[in-house]
């Protein structure tokens, strides 16, 4: 049974990330919903963008109209200077951050007056963290993060507390497709996080990638093996180590290597661990795919999935009006909202 | 010539200074005759002509009118502005890159370049990095200041990470055909995430480039430039002696606080 509405989801989440599976999938309308209900339970905000956002029209087809950023009044804004000055919008610079983007630098600002703009933050997660902190350090409830096109880099426990999900028609013009699609992805941000706490420990004090047997011995792999390695080179390592049964990874785990893996020589299922969902590329098959030929993943952690967020509409394309039952019957565990519906509520 | 204070303020010249005066010439898919005129006159004023008249009319074939109209432009544009915002990013010469990067820099500029994904096209980066460069302009690998590495086209991600990570990359640059369908999109993103899960994307200048490549894509897809249509290797060697420079401030900067 889902809460009534998006907002709330989002209890004990003080940083929130928005992050779609594609483009046009309705994270920043999402946003944009929350806003005003966040404002109206007298929360003061504070909003960023990973990519750019509150622009009149789509950066790649300019027919497609996207939502506008309004912000209360008070509200804290990461945003690049020449941005800021373009809104118009009365307000107070904070702080100036190092961050430079192709829009400019982005500062820490305090709106004076409500106004809508155009938001582009910091570019990368470790950019967003610190504005994130910025804007909390300087006394706002909540800081809204929205994502760019399919990007999830921010998606890390490290970055944001709790995750908003967008999933929708534009991902393909068959119902089945879109709902597969969510579900692996859904998998991929609820991935278990590592409970053994000897192999906790193993990749607290590590700084390499470690493949460790059942005995918890552990050797060091090389990490161009993990990222380009041949299917040779993977071949050997196992044939070298074949009672491992975990794989500690410092960055990232591409599915060449989760392919390699499959085919290698080993005497048992193996668990690979990286620190988050985000260091976790997977785009030909699903987790469970992997995990049913003996190759399990697991993390140190990840923030909590709030909710996931349905737009029936590709926009100058198509509509799937069927896709919000069809996605909340594969998503029990998940709160679903179609986000037009939210939008239509708020105005 | 205009004075600074009309720079600011600059119209369409047509007769005499600030007449704003412009010549404007359509064809509408309408029969010639005296609606057609009263139609290319309306169409005029919702342009923005004031005092708009139809200078010459006649038909090109059954069913479709030409027009030529003058009429008097009443936007003004601020030249002063933008020619200062040019000053302010004027591009070096080879030379110039070569001596900024001996004197700021210290040492060569790690450059690693690729198409990727299943993009076949190899000219956008070839034109950038190779010696034989473009248009006359030297590539980066003709410069005393940068040591670069073409892996080539339809490079997969990985790869370029790998070998960015393994020569110890100041820049990536990825040249990719951007499509409406955003089919390359999602390999661009792939690219910044991978960079990012790897510890890369901090110590790296991350530029993408192609045809249809604006400052705000390369902002969505979370790249740190985006060089379009245009561009010139030294354009771009500019770009990165400055970024890379600025960047090496600010860490011996955060060095000495810290």
């Amino acid at each position: 049974m889902s809460p009534p509405e998006l907002i709330d989801t989002l209890d004990g989440a003080a940083r929130i990330a928005f992050v779609g599976l594609a483009k046009n999938t309705g994270k920043t309308t999402a946003l944009a919903a929350l806003i005003p209900e966040l404002d109206a339970r007298g929360e003061r905000l504070g909003a960023t963008s990973v990519g750019r956002d509150g622009e009149a029209t789509d950066v790649l087809n300019h027919a497609i109209r996207k939502p506008a950023l309004c912000l209360p009044a008070g509200s804290l804004v990461a945003t690049t200077q020449p941005l800021l000055d373009a809104s118009g919008v009365a307000h107070q610079v904070l702080a100036c951050t190092q961050h430079r983007t192709p829009l400019g630098l982005v500062v820490v600002a305090e709106l004076a007056e409500a106004g809508a703009l155009e938001v582009a933050g910091p570019s990368t997660a470790s950019g967003i963290r610190a504005v994130g902190e910025l804007m909390l350090a300087h006394g706002c409830d909540r800081v809204l993060v929205d994502g760019s096109i399919d990007r999830r880099g921010t998606a890390a426990p490290s970055v944001v507390d709790g995750v908003v999900m967008a999933t929708g028609a534009v991902l393909s013009t068959e119902l089945e497709t879109v709902v597969r699609r969510t579900r692996a992805a859904i998998d991929l941000v609820q991935v278990p996080v590592a409970a053994d706490p000897r192999l906790r420990e193993l990749a607290r004090t590590s700084d390499a990638s470690l493949l460790v047997t059942g005995s918890y011995e552990a050797v060091t792999v090389p990490s161009d093996v993990l990222l380009s390695g041949s299917e040779p080179a993977v071949a050997t390592l196992f044939l070298a180590h074949p009672a491992a049964r975990y794989l500690l990874l410092r960055g990232a785990l591409c599915e060449p290597f989760v392919e390699h893996v499959l085919r290698a020589h080993r005497t048992g299922p193996i668990t690979m661990v990286t620190t988050d969902t985000t260091k976790i590329f997977l785009s030909r098959r699903g987790r469970r795919w992997y995990a049913e030929r003996g190759i399990h993943l697991e993390v140190l952690g990840h923030p909590r999935l709030c909710a996931v967020t349905v737009n029936p509409v590709a926009p100058r394309s198509h509509h799937l009006p069927a896709l919000l039952r069809s996605i909340s019957a594969e998503l029990p565990e998940v709160p679903v909202f179609d986000v037009l519906a939210g939008a239509r509520a708020s105005r | 010539m205009p004075d600074d204070a009309t720079l600011h303020r600059v119209r369409p010249y047509g007769d005499h200074l600030d007449d704003g005066i412009v010549q404007l010439g359509f064809t509408l898919p309408v029969p010639d005759g005296a609606p057609a005129r009263k139609a290319a006159l309306q169409l005029a004023r919702t342009m923005g002509l004031a005092r708009a008249e139809v200078v010459h009319q006649q038909q090109l074939t059954p069913g479709f009118t030409y027009f030529v109209l003058y009429g008097t432009c009443t936007a003004t544009v601020d030249f002063a502005a933008l020619a200062q915002e040019a000053a302010g990013e004027r591009h070096m010469s080879e030379a110039e890159v070569d001596e900024f990067i001996d004197r700021h820099i210290g040492r060569p500029v790690v450059a690693v370049g690729a198409s990727t994904g299943t993009d076949t096209h190899s000219v956008g980066i070839d034109a950038m990095l190779n010696l034989k460069g473009y248009h006359g302009h030297r590539g980066l690998e003709g410069y005393r200041g940068f040591r670069t590495y073409n892996l080539g086209s339809q490079v997969p991600n990985t790869v370029l990470v790998a070998q960015a990570i393994q020569v110890d990359a100041d820049v990536v640059l990825v040249s990719q055909t951007v499509t409406q369908q955003d089919l390359h999109i999602q390999n661009l993103t792939e690219l910044v995430e991978l960079a990012e899960a790897q510890g890369l994307r901090e110590r790296t200048i991350l530029i993408c480039g192609g045809a249809r490549m604006s400052e705000e894509l390369a902002k969505e897809i979370g790249f740190d430039a985006g060089f379009g249509r245009g561009t010139y290797p030294y354009h771009l060697a500019s770009y990165v002696a400055r970024e890379l420079s600025a960047r090496l401030a600010a860490r011996g900067a955060a060095r000495v606080e810290g």
